[in-house]
This record gives C-alpha cells, sequence and structure tokens, in this order.
C-alpha cells in the first residue's frame, strides 16, 4: 500500500489512496499498467483511450495523478498536460510512452508535468519515486 | 569575124551601154553583140563567195543552160562570168574585145547586184528578226518620244494585252494599252524620265491581261537615236516575272516560317514556362502572317480562356485569362475547335460580319492545338478591317505552330506527371515508413511492452500469489507469440525474404498459394532479373492479387511471367468483375510510378474474357 507523500497535492479521495486516471489508446497497455498499479496499491479511478475523453474524465474524476500517454489518436499528451494544467483542478501528471525520452528531448521538460517515465520502467516503485522526487 | 568587124561590135556595145547603164542592159547588149539569146551574166560577190544574177539570186555557171563560161576578171580579181554558146575561133577576138569593154558595165552592174543580195539579205534577217521578236517569250513594245506606240508592240505582248494582231496600235499611247489605268501617270512619267535619259534601266510594273489578272513585268528600256543622234524610239522589252515573283514570294514566305517555327522550336526546346512559349508563339504567328492580334486559347467548356497573346501597334491588345463565350458566335476559333482543322474567315455582310466590322476586324485564321489526340485549344491570329483579309490557305501555316505549341505542352504534361510521379514516389516511401512505425508501434512494441509490465507484475506477485502469477505468465506468453506472429508478418511485407533467396518465379508462386482463389502461375523465365525489377514485378503481382481478393469477385486468376528481349512481362488476369484503372486506385498508381520509374510501363485494362488484366513491361536494364 502506498500512501501519498506529503509532496502530493491533495485528493478528494480517502487519505492514503492515490487515484489514478490512465491515459492510453492501447487497451492492452491500460490492461496491464492498471493491474501493475493496482498491486502497487493505486486506485485506477478511470481509464482515457484519447485525449478529449482523458480532459473529460480528469474534470469528472479529479485524480490525483493522470498516468498520461504521449502518443494519443486526436491531441498527443502534451496538450492534455497543456490543457489539464489551465483547469482549476491540477492533478499531477506523469507522461509515459512505449518510445524512450530521448525521442521527445525537451518537450518532456517544458511539459507542465512531474516527469516521464517509459512504460516498459513503469511500476508503482518508480512512479512514487517520481511523484515524492 | 575580122578584128574590124569585132572592134566595131565592141564600139557598138560601147555607145549602147555608155558608162552607167540601168541594171540589166549589159545582159540584153551583150546578147545582141554575140548573137546569143541565151546568154546570161553572173556577178562574183567574194563575200558569198559566189555567183549573183542581176535580181541577187545566186547563179552558178555549171548550171547555165549554155555550154560555155568566161570569166571577166579586173586588176583584183575575178568580177563577173559570161555564160554563152561556144565562140568559133574566129570570134574569140570579139569575146576578147566584149569582155575588155564590158568590164567597167559589168562592175557596176555587179554592184548593183551586190546591193540587191545584200538587200535580199536584209529582208531575210528583218522576217527572222520579226519572227524572233513576234515568237519570243518577252514582251516588245517600240515608243515615240511622246509615247506613243509609232514601233507598236510584238505580237506575244498582244496576245497577253487580249488585243488582235490585226488592230493597229500604232497611233495609241503606250499607257493607254498596256498599263492599268491606276498605273499610267507612273508609266508617262516613266516614259518621259527614259526619254530625258534620267531613269534606271529597269522597271517592274504591272500591265493589264486578257484573263483580268494583272501581269508584273520587268521592263528593260533602250533608246533609239535617229540619225542626228536626237531620240526616234524607245524599245521596251518586258520580262514577265510574275510567276518567278510568285515563286520568290512563296519562297520567300517559306524561309519566314521556317525561320519562325525554328524561333518557337527553340523556345520549346529551352522547355521555358507556357506563358513565355505562348508569348513567344503568337507573337511570331501575329508576324508572320501580318495579323494584327493573335492568342493562344484553351477550350473550356462552351468557350475559350485566352492564355496569353500578342497584338500589333494599332491592333485590340489581347486580354490573358479573359473568358470568351463561343456559344452562337460566328468564331473562327469555334470552327477550329468543332473541325478540328485550320479555319479562315472573311466578314462578310452579314451579321457575324457586321459584329465583325464593329470589332474593326475584317478577316481571322485559328488552328486547333491537340494534345494526346484531343482538342486542347487553338491559335488564333485577326486582321484589322483597315487591311487586305488574310489570304487563302494562310491557315495552313498556323498547323505548324499548333503542333509546336502542342508539342511543348505534351512535352510540360510529361514533365509534370514525372514531376508527380517522382512526388508520389517520395510521399509513398514516407507514408511506407510512417505505417511500418506505427505498425511496429501499435503492435509488437505495445505487446512487448505489455509483456515487460506482466513480468514486473508476475515477479510482484511471485511470493504472495504464485498461482496469479503463472496467470500472468500463461497470458504473456501468448502475448509473446502473438507479438512474434506480427513481427513476420511484418518482416514479410517489407521485402519477402523467398523473393531474395530464390527469386521471383518462386515468390510469385507464394503469394499464388496464399491467395484466396486458386491462382495458376506461367513461369517463362530462366534466369535471374534484376533486383529491382524483380522487386517491382513481384510487387505488381501483390498488389494485383491483393485487389483481385478484395474487388474483383472472380473465382481464378492466372499470373504470366516471361521475357522477351531484354524486357520483363508480367500479367495478372482474373475473371471477375472487372472495372479497375491504374490512374485512379492509390495501390495501382503507386504500382505504375514503381515500374515507370524503370522505364516500364502499367497498364491495367478489362481482360479478352473479362475481368481485369494487369499488365506490365519492365526493361531489364
Amino acid at each position: 500500500m502506498v500512501t501519498r507523500t506529503t509532496a502530493g497535492p491533495p485528493t478528494c479521495h480517502d487519505a492514503g489512496v492515490t487515484s489514478v486516471l490512465l491515459v492510453d489508446d492501447h487497451a492492452s497497455a491500460r490492461r496491464s499498467i492498471r493491474a501493475l498499479l493496482e498491486a502497487a496499491g493505486y486506485e485506477v479511478v478511470g481509464e482515457a483511450a484519447d485525449g478529449r475523453s482523458a480532459i473529460q474524465q480528469a474534470r469528472e474524476l479529479l485524480p490525483d495523478v493522470v498516468v498520461l500517454d504521449i502518443q494519443l489518436p486526436d491531441i498527443d499528451g502534451f496538450e492534455v498536460a497543456a490543457r489539464l494544467a489551465e483547469n482549476g483542478h491540477r492533478p499531477r501528471i506523469v507522461l509515459t510512452s512505449s518510445r524512450t525520452a530521448e525521442d521527445y528531448g525537451e518537450l518532456i521538460d517544458d511539459a507542465p508535468a512531474e516527469g516521464f517515465l517509459a512504460k516498459d520502467e513503469l511500476t508503482g516503485e518508480a512512479l512514487e519515486e517520481l511523484l515524492t522526487s | 569575124m575580122s578584128a574590124d568587124a569585132a572592134r566595131a561590135a565592141v564600139g557598138t556595145l560601147v555607145a549602147e551601154l555608155g558608162t552607167s547603164p540601168p541594171p540589166g542592159r549589159l545582159r540584153a547588149a551583150l546578147r545582141r553583140s554575140l548573137r546569143d539569146p541565151a546568154l546570161e551574166v553572173g556577178y562574183w560577190l567574194p563575200d558569198l563567195p559566189g555567183f549573183v544574177d542581176i535580181e541577187g539570186k545566186p547563179f552558178d555557171p555549171a548550171t547555165a543552160e549554155t555550154a560555155t563560161a568566161t570569166y571577166v576578171h579586173d586588176a583584183h580579181g575575178r568580177i563577173g562570168v559570161l555564160t554563152h554558146r561556144a565562140v568559133a575561133p574566129a570570134e574569140a577576138p570579139l569575146l576578147d574585145g566584149i569582155v575588155s569593154a564590158v568590164r567597167l558595165v559589168l562592175e557596176n552592174e555587179r554592184l548593183h547586184a551586190e546591193s540587191r543580195a545584200r538587200l535580199m539579205e536584209l529582208e531575210q534577217r528583218r522576217f527572222f528578226t520579226d519572227l524572233i521578236v513576234d515568237n519570243a517569250p518577252v514582251y516588245f513594245a517600240v515608243v515615240d518620244g511622246e509615247g506613243v506606240l509609232t514601233g507598236g508592240i510584238n505580237d506575244t505582248l498582244l496576245a497577253v494585252l487580249g488585243i488582235p494582231k490585226t488592230e493597229n496600235v500604232r497611233d495609241r499611247h503606250y499607257w493607254d494599252v498596256v498599263c492599268l489605268p491606276e498605273d499610267e501617270d507612273a508609266a508617262r512619267a516613266r516614259l518621259a524620265l527614259v526619254a530625258s535619259g534620267g531613269a534606271a534601266r529597269v522597271e517592274e510594273t504591272r500591265i493589264r491581261s486578257a484573263s483580268g489578272e494583272p501581269r508584273v513585268v520587268e521592263w528593260r528600256d533602250t533608246i533609239l537615236p535617229d540619225e542626228r543622234g536626237q531620240l526616234k524610239w524607245i524599245v521596251r522589252a518586258g520580262l514577265d516575272v510574275t510567276e518567278r515573283n510568285e515563286r520568290e514570294h512563296e519562297l520567300r514566305r517559306l524561309i519566314e516560317e521556317q525561320a519562325a517555327l525554328r524561333r518557337v522550336a527553340i523556345v520549346v526546346a529551352k522547355q521555358a514556362s507556357l506563358n513565355e512559349l505562348v508569348r513567344t508563339v503568337a507573337r511570331e504567328v501575329g508576324e508572320l502572317l501580318g495579323g494584327h492580334t493573335a492568342a493562344v486559347v484553351r477550350a473550356e467548356g462552351t468557350g475559350i480562356r485566352v492564355v496569353d497573346g500578342w497584338a500589333a501597334p494599332g491592333g485590340r491588345s489581347v486580354d490573358a485569362g479573359r473568358f470568351v463565350e463561343l456559344e452562337g458566335v460566328a468564331s473562327v476559333t469555334a470552327r477550329a475547335l468543332e473541325t478540328g482543322s485550320p479555319q479562315r474567315l472573311v466578314a462578310v455582310d452579314d451579321d457575324a460580319g457586321r459584329l465583325w466590322q464593329s470589332l474593326e476586324i475584317n478577316s481571322a485564321i485559328a488552328a486547333p492545338i491537340f494534345v494526346d489526340g484531343e482538342v486542347w485549344g487553338a491559335i488564333n491570329t485577326t486582321r484589322n478591317a483597315s487591311a487586305e483579309p488574310f489570304r487563302a490557305g494562310a491557315e495552313e501555316g498556323l498547323a505548324d505552330m499548333a503542333a509546336l505549341v502542342a508539342l511543348a505542352l505534351a512535352n510540360a504534361a510529361a514533365r509534370e506527371e514525372l514531376n508527380a510521379s517522382r512526388a508520389r514516389i517520395v510521399r509513398a516511401g514516407d507514408e511506407a515508413r510512417r505505417k511500418l512505425e506505427r505498425d511496429l508501434h501499435d503492435g509488437a512494441q505495445q505487446r512487448l511492452v505489455s509483456l515487460a509490465i506482466a513480468l514486473r507484475l508476475a515477479d510482484a506477485h511471485l511470493q504472495k500469489s504464485p498461482e496469479t502469477a503463472r496467470g500472468i505468465l500463461r497470458a504473456a506468453s501468448e502475448d509473446l507469440a502473438g507479438a512474434l506472429a506480427e513481427l513476420r508478418e511484418l518482416a514479410r511485407g517489407l521485402h519477402p525474404a523467398v523473393l531474395t533467396d530464390r527469386g521471383l518465379g518462386p515468390a510469385l508462386q507464394v503469394l499464388a498459394d496464399r491467395a484466396p482463389i486458386p491462382v495458376q502461375v506461367e513461369n517463362g523465365l530462366e534466369d535471374r532479373l534484376p533486383t529491382a525489377v524483380e522487386a517491382a514485378a513481384y510487387y505488381v503481382v501483390s498488389e494485383a492479387l491483393a485487389n483481385v481478393a478484395k474487388h474483383a469477385d472472380a473465382s481464378a486468376a492466372e499470373v504470366r511471367l516471361h521475357r522477351v528481349d531484354g524486357t520483363a512481362f508480367v500479367e495478372v488476369i482474373d475473371d471477375g468483375v472487372g472495372g479497375a484503372v491504374a490512374s485512379t486506385g492509390s495501390g495501382l498508381r503507386g504500382l505504375a510510378d514503381r515500374v515507370e520509374a524503370l522505364g516500364g510501363r502499367l497498364r491495367v485494362a478489362r481482360g479478352a474474357e473479362g475481368g481485369t488484366r494487369v499488365a506490365a513491361e519492365i526493361p531489364c536494364g
């Protein structure tokens, strides 16, 4: 069980459980990541397969964290992050991709996100480390 | 006859003849003296040389009726001959005396005969000259200082003028008889100038003719003075140069036309822009044919759109880009577009003519421009009302120009198609790479990512929940098999290994085996083809069979492959519904590009027994 860290933003959910919105256009990836995060004690409160529904769900579900795939069929993850950052509720955003950070360069540094995790390196520990750093 | 008698006879003869008797008296006197009525006198003309009689006619002593010829000489030589009966020896002194006595008279008469002979010769010459003058293909007119045809005109000129030989023109003025009414003053001035000795010797003018069509004559004037050196006659000798001038004019026109065509051909060869070409063509056409405007137009719906043009000073300006409706308009361009042949129109007094007159145009010519066997547009040129209409046949000269424009357009279209084809090839390459990246990303990469996650998840569950971990690992194993299958499919799509390893025939057989309908492969190849040719042929068959499976509703297909003289032929024939077109489907278009990039050709047509036939011929380099 992973508790929310002091560095984390306030959440609307039960104390001690970090809520996650999972955004990825590949169902198999969503399935795997959900299992991985839930095994690590996160609560996956929603899934979105494209950028627009991701924004909509973030507004409705007010998750603590959005695990956001960069390559999406409509608008990309950077754009989704930018729009989420404009909202009153600003979830913490972790960008992810099956590509590596080098493929995106400074775009990741400039994005309003906690950081980037390649999907093959995505674990509960890695996510927690990123969120607490 | 005694010597006395002889002397007496000679004395009588001398008294009778005197020193200068009338011609012919000598013969009569001699006949009496020698009592020989057949005696003849011949006069020696050294110029002939030969004898003539008193009339100047040739006289041969050998053919005379009498037996004897007595030749008469003076100090300088022979002067005459007497032919007479043979004289008795007793009469010899008489003959000698007579010969001596008549020497002077004979010489006189000889001169007379010579004059006659010369006169006859002159008359013969004159007859000969008249014959030449009247029959030569040259016009002669002989006028006095006042321009009166006192010397007449020759038969050749009479015939051209349509004047009977019997008609007397000798008291009429030259210009009244020979010249066109509008040229009379000029002729009068010209003859006055010639008479004063101030004119150039050669002059070209027009004359009337019986046919009504004026003839063009090059005149040479020669002044004949009288014995006091004053002007007596002007002899005009004229060469009819009508046809020569027409030929020269035609030749000059041809040379100018060739030069203009050459200049346009250079612009075509330079691959100049369409606008530059059109402006050049319009200017050349206008200048060559003497038009006031010239334009290249493109057929568009029921009208034409002016591509560009040229206008001579005073010609109406040509507005590039202007659309002109042709429906119901008597337009030479409309006719050229309709008939597909060069046309010429001259304004006549009807509605169309009046329309033209309102535009101050009196004639126009146009020639169609064909590109790929279709009428693309036309070249036209017009003349202002102030000028003569275009001559008949002028429109034919436009056709060559139109052909050059067509060539340039075809070249430009070919270049455009080549560039488009290159762009499509580049786009197709980019698209293929994008698709490959997407396929890898969406397929194998996602599966591998999921696998990585699953393995970590399994690891996490391994201690606490081995069953869960096993389930995760099983699912992961299935995912891995799926990823491998996807990778294999992807690799096969990139380039078939069997094509590389075994060549086209076996590779096509693999395609045939995988097809959902029976496909028979007829492989006539004995050797491998160049790699690029093999690849192009493979993808032709691959795409064609894919199309057959997707669209043809066919029950079977056949693939034929053979090589003839350095060219590979590959065909895919199905028995389906037909209707495929190479230029529309992007797959077939991409194949055509690939084949054309190798210098080959792809054709898609209905098969001989229905269905579709896709055929590529590709040079093997």
